[in-house]
């Protein structure tokens, strides 16, 4: 899963980033579905979805996820799901989710959380507010952006999300959007 | 930013045997579990009263509803059954299909055939107007004695007119347009 070791990946001043090309998980009429880009054009997303793919996660597996066919399955039920959101607009019924912080939110199956944030392509990210669904204890799904970008995907195995985690999905939410400003 | 296009990993997917069969896999899961809960907030019936219809715990009724789709064909139209729906199955050839791609004929969304458009006249009870006729035919509508105003092509998708000094129908052009 996401390694969450702490590294400086800020540029230095006057040092171009080149133009990336982000992986595209899915488009439809409402978004395009992307893995975020780091500055050192490391994705964490797309990193773990080709292990998904191959059935190659590593040890630290997510429960439920050891087996590697399981690996495949939900690798394509991943793609299925962000198929239906970049149409629809809204994630298939039955898929949890949750608004994190600083516009960073998570998709939800099993222990396995997969974090996003929404853009216009423009280099900025603003936050969206929504309402709270008190019956289901969860924000309302807000109209996001035309871009959806995969953060970091981990396991979640205590009931708040570990603050290293958040770092590191708003750490690399600001280095994808850094891409689209250059 | 305008979209770039870059081959999605969806579409990867599908242009593979496994893939696709995967993909296939899936969607029928993500679909089951939109039935199942649209049929259950249909129904307006409670969890313990599926529950008891099909004889078998809540709990087992709640892992269905909140489950990940891939349930039984026959537990699927049980619970569907239980909230007043009966399943329909069907298949649809997938446009990447397996048999068109290794076909090596023609491809099987291979369009032929004609579009003409004749307009004649119609008596209505406001006077006489002009009003389009369409005919589907195989053949070219000049090849079997046919009249026509407007043809279309579907194999290639040109438009000809009968008399290329006119232009064809407003109406119709504009379709052609938005195509």
């Amino acid at each position: 899963m996401t390694d969450v070791t702490p590294v400086d990946r800020t540029p230095p001043d006057g040092l171009e980033l080149p133009k990336v090309e982000r992986v595209l998980v899915a488009s439809g009429k409402q978004h395009d579905v992307e893995c975020a880009v780091r500055t050192d054009l490391s994705s964490p997303v797309s990193t773990f979805l080709s292990d998904l793919r191959e059935g190659s996660l590593d040890d630290d597996a997510p429960a439920g996820l050891e087996d590697a066919d399981e690996q495949v399955s939900f690798y394509y039920w991943f793609l299925a799901a962000a198929q239906h959101l970049a149409e629809t607009g809204e994630l298939p019924d039955r898929v949890g989710y949750n608004a994190l912080r600083s516009g960073v939110w998570e998709i939800k199956r099993w222990n396995v959380r997969v974090t996003f944030f929404d853009t216009d392509g423009s280099g900025s990210q603003t936050p969206k507010k929504t309402e709270i669904d008190i019956l289901r204890k969860r924000p309302e799904w807000p109209w996001f952006d035309e871009y959806l970008r995969l953060t970091t995907a981990f396991e979640k195995t205590s009931q708040k999300t570990p603050e290293e985690q958040l770092r590191l999905a708003e750490a690399v939410m600001r280095e994808d959007l850094a891409h689209d400003t250059h | 930013m305008t979209r770039t296009r870059r081959i999605a990993l969806v579409d990867e997917a599908a242009s593979t045997d496994v893939g696709t069969t995967h993909m296939a896999a899936a969607r029928a899961s993500v679909q089951a579990i939109s039935l199942l809960v649209r049929a259950h907030e249909e129904s307006g019936k409670r969890q313990n009263e599926i529950a008891e219809l099909l004889g078998i715990s809540e709990g087992r009724v709640s892992q269905i509803l909140n489950g990940d789709g891939n349930v039984r064909i026959a537990t699927l139209a049980r619970v569907l059954a239980a909230t007043g729906f009966d399943l329909v199955l069907g298949a649809t050839p997938s446009v990447q299909g397996v048999l068109a791609k290794n076909d090596p004929g023609p491809q099987i969304t291979q369009r032929r055939g004609y579009v003409a458009v004749e307009m004649a006249a119609c008596v209505t009870g406001s006077g006489v107007t002009q009003e389009p006729v369409i005919h589907l035919t195989a053949s070219h509508p000049r090849d079997v004695g046919q009249s026509y105003d407007v043809v279309f092509d579907l194999s290639t998708g040109l438009v000809e007119s009968s008399d290329e000094a006119n232009d064809p129908p407003p109406t119709w052009q504009r379709v052609l347009d938005e195509e």
